[in-house]
């Protein structure tokens, strides 16, 4: 059986402005009781990936709190491992943070021993099987499988790689975005190396002492100038990019419809997170809930209308929140009316009556704020 | 706290009150509360209190309580200087013996309970329902000297002869104990806590394993023995909820509790102390849906309400179908509720399923269960 270590980047990922101030994007809060490297996460679970480091460009509390269980994701504790790497001196040399110079500071012998590298980015939210692209990988006898999703809606990928591919399904190169376009290949952000060809990108990312290059500019060149065979592996799961804020606002309501919930959560395909030992959901006797989702430890008491609401949520009787997304531990007080709104952590609202955003503008209270 | 405790919880019987829910699973191990199993509570209770030493006695279709208990990581039971296991009966050099009552569980583990040499035994069960900690009780029990100590609540008196029963002086040093009379003198009632100076239960065990009329039962034999022995065995006086639950009744009415009566058992008081610690599901975010209505209720992750929901519990992956109706109800694991269907003072079993447009106890007193 072939073995492999999985890398989730966190470098360069997108920014939700207010919301990844203090964290990185994989740990913010996503429908009610994820964060959004869950998903990347639970991918390599279910793919047997067993050996888990998760590059952490800055931020790294509350990503180490998030995978405080690890057991949460990988099967044997003792064989396989799940851990957060952050390289301590790219935090005074942004230029030189790049989730290469990461890995070449912590990975001991610069040197990985497993037979694949798998590297997957939470910033497109997916379920990939990396057994069948492993898989495919070596039927075809890669260097490197690159991961793509055929789009027609190429506007929700702006600033996405595209790939351009051959008949036999190589990558002749990668293009940036272009006008008019109607349908592409996106790259996910998410590869397969064999280790031989990692190994090589690593070696010379070391002796030129480059560590500004990345995984994402290392793969690109070594399409772009056929210097090891890269194939384009088609992804025909649907992939939801979270790229912007207002862009995790909308994928996150998308979820409120049962056939798109569907195309991610599947028993076959659990979604695992870290637990937080929470009671149950309360309703109270005048709790008017509809289309949203609610996630444990929540004491509803008011009305809640198309919204996503976190762990550990209080909405008091006669308070309303509609369209929102209220983080963990938000308290919304008596006759408190909410529309478009996100709260962030620990945000109470008692003396504000009414707070509203827009669809289109969504208003997004700072963490711990008692307004 | 100074003394050294060892808590053992007694969770082998087989809850024959509760019909088809017993049928391939030991009562303790049945769910509760939407979330929890009703041994999270002994356990949790033990975990709040610092024990770090538990074992639990299993015997009844024990595998799944096993499995479930493993290592006591849910509880945090893991840890340096922690010792958690489950003990059911077993072959020895003697013979092959079943645990012929609850002495007789805790004299076949003398081995165990002495190689952690305890100063202090806590005995306990594994099927009531009740948040607490128990180091009042175990200071009562040092200061006062005893050689024995009983938790004890005022029950009603018509329900009196379904507990032990004890006379007390008025320093309340227990002088006569009855179990299960059937003309009970007071509604001083056993709880089935107890607190032992280990050396003297010990010394008292084997005393009563070599009675061939005992049944080997504490509340029968060896308490009765220790205060006609003129022991020092005194009552603690427990304020605050606890159920037993060992009948349909009892386990739907303490469910009933947790949603129509929170100054009972309040999940919600996010008091550190007393937090109740259960396994996590990889379930999806709860969903209530644009027809579904749920007031006085509980519901777990995963669940999805689709219909109306008026004082339930709900646990994770359950569906309400369209139309469904359910009233005063406990719905566990997998449940459905098909469209058109209505329940009324129903447990349902786990991944039972309620047929399109039946109607069950409606109008009833009873409590029911659908299996």
């Amino acid at each position: 059986m072939k073995t492999a270590v999985g890398f989730i980047n966190l470098h360069d990922n997108p920014e939700l402005g207010k919301l990844t101030e203090r964290r990185p994007l994989g740990a913010v809060s996503f429908l009610g009781r994820y964060g959004i490297v869950d998903f990347a996460l639970s991918n390599f679970a279910n793919s047997d990936i067993q050996k888990i480091e998760i590059l952490v460009q800055k931020h790294l509390d509350s990503i180490r709190s998030h995978i405080i269980n690890n057991n949460v994701w990988i099967s044997n504790t003792r064989t396989g491992f799940l851990r957060a790497a952050i390289n301590e001196e790219g935090l005074m040399d942004p230029e030189n943070n790049t989730d290469i110079a990461n890995i070449l500071q912590n990975v001991p012998s610069d040197v990985i021993n497993e037979d694949y590298v798998v590297v997957a980015s939470p910033q497109f939210v997916t379920k990939i099987d990396y057994r069948d692209v492993m898989r495919v990988h070596g039927e075809v006898g890669a260097g490197i499988t690159v991961i793509y999703s055929h789009i027609k809606t190429p506007k929700e990928y702006p600033n996405c790689s595209r790939l351009v591919i051959d008949a036999d399904g190589t990558v002749r190169k990668f293009i940036r975005p272009q006008k008019g376009e109607d349908e592409v290949n996106v790259c996910l952000e998410s590869y397969v190396f064999s280790k031989e060809v990692f190994n090589r990108l690593l070696r010379f990312s070391r002796e030129i002492s480059n560590t500004s290059t990345s995984i994402k500019k290392m793969v690109e060149l070594s399409a772009n100038n056929r210097m090891t065979k890269v194939y384009a592996y088609r992804h025909k799961e649907a992939v939801f990019p979270i790229l912007s804020l207002n862009q995790y606002v909308s994928q996150s309501f998308k979820f409120l419809n049962n056939n798109v919930r569907k195309t991610l959560f599947s028993t076959d395909w659990p979604i695992y997170t870290t637990s937080h030992n929470t009671p149950p959901v309360y309703y109270g006797p005048f709790a008017e809930v509809d289309n949203s989702f609610i996630a444990n430890g929540a004491v509803i008491k008011g009305k809640v209308r198309n919204s996503i609401i976190c762990r550990d949520v209080y909405i008091d009787a006669g308070a309303e929140v509609n369209n929102c997304i209220l983080f963990t531990k938000t308290e919304i007080g008596k006759d408190v009316n909410l529309r478009y709104v996100i709260t962030d952590k620990n945000v109470s609202i008692h003396e504000v009556k009414n707070l509203m955003g827009d669809e289109l503008d969504y208003l997004l209270i700072s963490k711990g704020a008692k307004i | 706290m100074d003394k050294k405790v060892v808590a053992m919880i007694l969770a082998g019987g087989k809850g024959t009150r509760l019909e088809a829910l017993t049928k391939k699973n030991a009562k303790p191990a049945i769910s509760f509360a939407a979330k929890y199993r009703i041994i999270d509570f002994a356990i949790s209770n033990c975990a709040n209190s610092g024990f770090n030493n538990v074992g639990v006695l299993v015997q009844y279709e024990s595998t799944e309580l096993e499995r479930y208990i493993g290592n006591g990581d849910k509880w945090g039971l893991n840890g340096v200087h922690c010792h958690m296991s489950t003990i059911a009966p077993r072959q020895t050099e003697k013979g092959a013996s079943w645990y012929k009552g609850t002495a007789d569980a805790i004299c076949q583990n003398i081995e165990f309970i002495d190689n952690q040499h305890p100063d202090v035994v806590v005995i306990l069960s594994g099927d009531h329902i009740y948040k607490t900690t128990y180091n009042e009780m175990v200071s009562l029990h040092v200061n006062s000297k005893a050689d024995a100590t009983i938790s004890v609540m005022e029950v009603d008196i018509k329900e009196a002869s379904r507990y032990g029963i004890m006379e007390v002086n008025d320093k309340d040093r227990i002088i006569e104990f009855t179990e299960k009379p059937r003309r009970p003198k007071n509604n001083l009632a056993s709880m089935g806590v107890y607190v032992f100076n280990w050396p003297v239960l010990k010394r008292f065990l084997l005393l009563d394993k070599k009675n061939p009329n005992s049944s080997h039962d504490f509340g029968h034999d060896v308490i009765p023995l220790l205060i006609k022995s003129n022991r020092n065995v005194i009552a603690y006086r427990f304020k605050g909820y606890w159920r037993d639950v060992g009948t349909l009744e009892s386990l739907h009415a303490a469910n009933m509790d947790i949603c129509l009566a929170r100054d009972k058992l309040n999940l919600y008081d996010w008091d550190p102390h007393t937090r109740i610690f259960t396994e996590d599901t990889p379930s999806m975010p709860q969903y209530v849906g644009k027809q579904g209505h749920i007031v006085n209720s509980i519901a777990n992750q995963g669940a999805v309400i689709l219909g109306d929901v008026n004082a339930c519990v709900i646990s994770n992956e359950v569906l309400i179908d369209k139309g469904a109706k359910c009233d005063h109800s406990v719905i566990m694991a997998g449940a459905v509720i098909e469209p058109g269907a209505e329940i009324h003072n129903v447990i349902v079993s786990p991944h039972a399923v309620v047929k399109k447009n039946s109607k069950i106890n409606l109008g009833s007193d009873e409590i029911v269960l659908v299996s």
